[in-house]
């Protein structure tokens, strides 16, 4: 009698119930093969170094047993022709490595089930403050987002207002251009005054219109001079009014000076 | 000049309670490389005797899928 152990990987798929029928049939059928099974460990769910079956996963079982050495061999076939089973690895061991099987198959299933719910859990706490994090980050995106409507709202506000500051401003704008504008008439009107008081520039610039004009044809130059005589009528009528204006202006001005000089 | 040897100790002499398994594929895992080449022992320092258990228990684990028989480079 020698002893043996058989690794043997079943497929994942299986759920508690389906893998320990798996383990009790290959314990049958090695009995029925002349072994005698001394020890069932279970190794539980483990990632495969390489794709078996195109699986990823696999369930590892190891299971010890003592029989002649033909029994291996009709065990080995018998694994073989099983569909559930992935891979299985048979070596002859010693009687001193025998594993003392402490607890029954089912607890075993059941303790791996148990470990494969807690690491679900965990990876499902792990997930979850993620997701947690992004139900949170969704309400805080939400309240973001409701934060953001005001701000909106707000940015609206600060739109409208600064269309509102725009508006402010374009009135400002236009009570400065009116009276920009004011200031300029009654600069222009200064001006007018100052040049009707000099005369001399209007004068320059008529005769500077005159030689302009005077170059084209005698048709133009006629309607131009005719044009001319009105506006030399009209500018002579202004300055004529200016003219008695500054003199009653200078006439009011004299007196108080001659008052002054008296004094 | 004093003589410094530089010949290294067998891990698994020095050690009699570390065993060579391949059920043991943490341990096995020290001694392949990044590719799952099998180190050699003037590399590691395994002695004849240990690196031919220490070959087959990698053969062994590589047959049922706990090591990987060749991992390519381009995956690093």
């Amino acid at each position: 009698m020698n002893y043996y152990e058989t690794l043997y990987i079943v497929h994942p798929a299986l759920d508690a119930g389906r893998l320990k029928d798996i383990i009790t049939g290959v314990e049958y059928s090695l009995k029925k093969m002349g072994g005698d099974p001394l020890a069932v460990e279970l190794w539980g769910k483990r990632k495969l170094a390489y794709f078996i079956d195109k699986q990823k996963y696999g369930t590892y079982v190891l299971l010890q047993y003592n029989g002649e050495g033909k029994c291996t061999s009709d065990f080995a076939v018998e694994l073989e022709h099983n569909p559930n089973i992935l891979a299985y690895l048979t070596t002859s061991i010693e009687k001193d490595k025998v594993i003392e099987q402490e607890e029954d198959i089912e607890t075993q299933i059941a303790g791996k089930t148990r470990e494969a719910e807690r690491i679900a859990a965990r990876r499902g706490e792990g997930k979850g403050p993620p997701a947690a994090k992004t139900e949170n980050l969704a309400s805080d995106s939400t309240d973001e987002k409701k934060g953001d409507e005001p701000s909106d709202d707000e940015s609206e506000n600060t739109d409208s207002s600064t269309g509102g500051k725009d508006a402010d401003s374009t009135e400002i704008k236009a009570e400065t251009t009116e009276s920009e504008d004011e200031q300029i008439d009654s600069a222009t009107q200064d001006k007018e005054n100052d040049s009707s008081e000099d005369e001399t520039p209007e004068e320059s610039i008529d005769s500077e219109a005159d030689k302009d004009v005077d170059t084209p044809t005698e048709e133009k130059s006629a309607e131009i001079a005719d044009s001319e005589s009105d506006e030399e009528n009209t500018t002579s009528e202004k300055s004529t009014e200016k003219e008695s204006e500054t003199k009653q202006e200078k006439a009011e001005d004299e007196p108080a000076a001659v008052s002054e000089e008296e004094k | 000049m004093a003589f410094i040897s530089n010949r290294r100790i067998c891990v698994f002499c020095e050690n009699s309670d570390q065993k060579i398994d391949y059920k043991e594929f943490k341990t096995l895992r020290k001694f392949i490389t990044d590719q799952g080449k099998i180190i050699p022992g003037h590399v590691t320092g395994v002695c004849a005797k240990h690196q031919r258990n220490l070959g087959r228990a990698v053969k062994q684990a590589r047959n049922i899928a706990l090591l990987p028989y060749s991992v390519d480079p381009r995956h690093f």
